[in-house]
């Protein structure tokens, strides 16, 4: 009796299923992405930038977006830079947790 | 050179990654690590200079847009008009800059400054035309240089062989180095109070928790056998997309190929994103507050933020840039927690006790210059000198910095096989890795968002637009 050979393009595990879906949502997104960049989709008038001005200082006119205050803000920069602090070393304690208890 | 990265050993010492060697007092003057942090700081110190005095400007040269009626063709950058002599005598003093930083520094490095030199004129050569390609009026609004420099470089490296004469100046980490000295001076901590404990919430709260589930997605369940490559996607993903990516991959010493693969995916779904966001926000007629805020905590690129932002209103953009203003701040820090994490919990043997004086010796360095370029004008230049003039230090010192990044990426490109990167795909595993965690960053920033800016729960922060 003849063998029956599996397909090398059809996955045979949930792990390989969810990684082909994954491989067609990457191939999809890019010729979105083709056909959002060849038409120009997206733009706003008066805005002559995107997704290329990949950090703030690269926008064009970058000051006009970013120097002024509009939120007047009452905390205090200390209690901010606290609560950045705090967070950022439970957050990290948490990290270093989860890594050493998961397997 | 290594193909894989191994989950408890030390980082491979090789070509492919960012090295960071046992520390002696001497490193000061002839490592990499920390002359990028010298010759980033004299960058720095000539444009504050040329600020502070008034008597001149240390701008790097660049190429204005092309390509539409408004900006006109290619041409005029090669028909000897005067818009022409001003880009070129401005990139020509970017390249006297650099090829003096980058050719001593290699000298002090006890390499050779005239081949240095020679294969640099070269890759300043073909970065100049990444950076022309990347000019034109479409590539430069979603695509940019990172895109052009990695395609220019795969190209030349794959159909093409990469001469031996160049090879001396293909020094990725180095430029990346210098790079983010340079921008540590515009990653400003005292943005942190421009949206009080709302920019803090939706900032700073989301964006570890989605590095802490993307990494046990993909370490725990994924399995993915690379740990670097998951980190330098985490970061993109949960941070600000390239910059972040930079950052994280030179401080978790990533392969080259990991870099590519984070920036690469990121900004196709930027792209997207910033297209497909506003849109889904005016179909469900979602508050436009909550709408930026959501925007600009998930939409990685900084400029599509502002673009999407705006796409929902002028109240939305103004959200989405704080939100966003405030993410570009934890670069650093993410960075900096990363090396520890991968000094302390990585790369270590098995039962292994990494004691402070062994953190301090493994520990990139240049993390370093770029905190301290933080601090430094977040609490002392801003400070003495004012906003504006800060502001304008920074506009001088930023084309530097994308020129650094513009040769790191020409020089991975170069330095990358198709080969190499179709291994790197582990059966398509980054991509499920990218996707999942991408969607968990859409979901926890929008409930935290609704939470904070809803009115619902906490009050309505006033804005002024």
């Amino acid at each position: 009796m003849k063998k029956s050979q599996k397909n090398p393009l059809i996955p045979s595990t949930p792990m390989g299923v969810i990684c082909t879906a994954a491989i067609l949502i990457f191939l999809a997104s890019c010729a979105i992405a083709i056909y959002i960049m060849v038409n120009n989709i997206g733009q706003v008038p008066g805005i002559d930038f995107g997704p290329g001005q990949y950090y703030y200082t690269d926008i064009p006119g970058w000051q006009k977006y970013f120097l002024p205050n509009p939120y007047n803000n009452q905390v205090p920069l200390s209690i901010l830079i606290l609560l950045f602090f705090a967070w950022g070393f439970l957050m990290y304690r948490l990290w270093t947790y989860l890594d050493k208890k998961l397997k | 050179m290594s193909k894989k990265s191994t989950t408890v050993t030390p980082a491979p010492v090789n070509d492919d990654v960012v090295v960071a060697e046992k520390f002696h007092l001497s490193d000061m003057l002839h490592k990499e690590d920390w002359l990028s942090i010298w010759g980033a700081f004299i960058i720095i110190a000539i444009a504050s200079l040329g600020v502070i005095s008034g008597a001149f400007a240390f701008k790097a040269g660049t190429f204005g847009k092309w390509g539409s009626e408004e900006s006109g063709s290619i041409l005029k950058f090669f028909n000897g008009s005067d818009a022409c002599l001003s880009t070129w005598s401005g990139i020509l003093l970017t390249l006297v800059a650099l090829i003096i930083i980058f050719a001593v520094s290699n000298q002090l490095m006890g390499k050779n400054i005239t081949k240095y030199a020679i294969s640099f004129l070269a890759l300043f050569g073909l970065t100049c035309l990444v950076r022309l390609i990347s000019s034109q009026v479409t590539f430069s609004k979603y695509l940019e240089y990172a895109f052009w420099a990695l395609i220019l470089g795969l190209v030349i490296s794959n159909l093409l062989k990469v001469p031996e004469w160049l090879k001396p100046a293909i020094q990725t980490e180095f430029y990346i180095k210098t790079g983010l000295v340079l921008m540590g001076a515009s990653v400003l901590f005292s943005n942190i109070q421009k949206f009080g404990l709302y920019g803090l919430g939706i900032a700073w709260a989301v964006t570890p928790v989605v590095i802490i589930f993307m990494w046990i997605l993909g370490t725990k369940y994924l399995k993915m056998e690379n740990k670097r490559m998951v980190m330098t996607i985490a970061a993109a993903t949960s941070v600000c997309g390239t910059s972040a990516a930079i950052a994280t991959a030179a401080a978790c010493k990533a392969k080259k190929t990991d870099l590519t693969f984070a920036v690469g995916i990121s900004l196709i779904f930027t792209v997207l994103m910033m297209v497909g966001m506003p849109l889904f926000c005016k179909i469900v007629a979602l508050d436009p507050m909550v709408g930026g805020a959501w925007i600009g905590g998930t939409v990685d690129s900084t400029g599509a933020v502002v673009l999407a932002g705006n796409a929902l209103g002028e109240l939305a953009g103004q959200v989405a840039a704080l939100v966003k203003m405030i993410q570009n701040i934890l670069i650093g820090f993410v960075a900096f927690a990363v090396a520890v994490f991968f000094t302390t919990k990585i790369d270590k043997s098995a039962n292994q006790t990494v004691g402070a004086s062994e953190i301090w010796h493994r520990f990139p360095k240049f993390i370093l210059g770029f905190l301290g370029a933080s601090l430094f004008f977040s609490f002392v230049f801003q400070n003495t000198i004012g906003v504006e003039a800060t502001a304008k230090i920074l506009s001088d010192i930023k084309e530097f910095q994308t020129w650094c990044f513009a040769l790191a990426f020409t020089c991975i490109g170069l330095e990358t096989n198709f080969k190499e990167m179709a291994e790197q795909f582990q059966g398509g595993k980054p991509f499920v890795l990218y996707i999942v965690g991408q969607l968990f960053n859409l979901l926890l920033t929008f409930v935290v968002a609704w939470l904070l800016l809803s009115g619902r729960i906490f009050p309505i922060p006033n804005i002024t637009v």
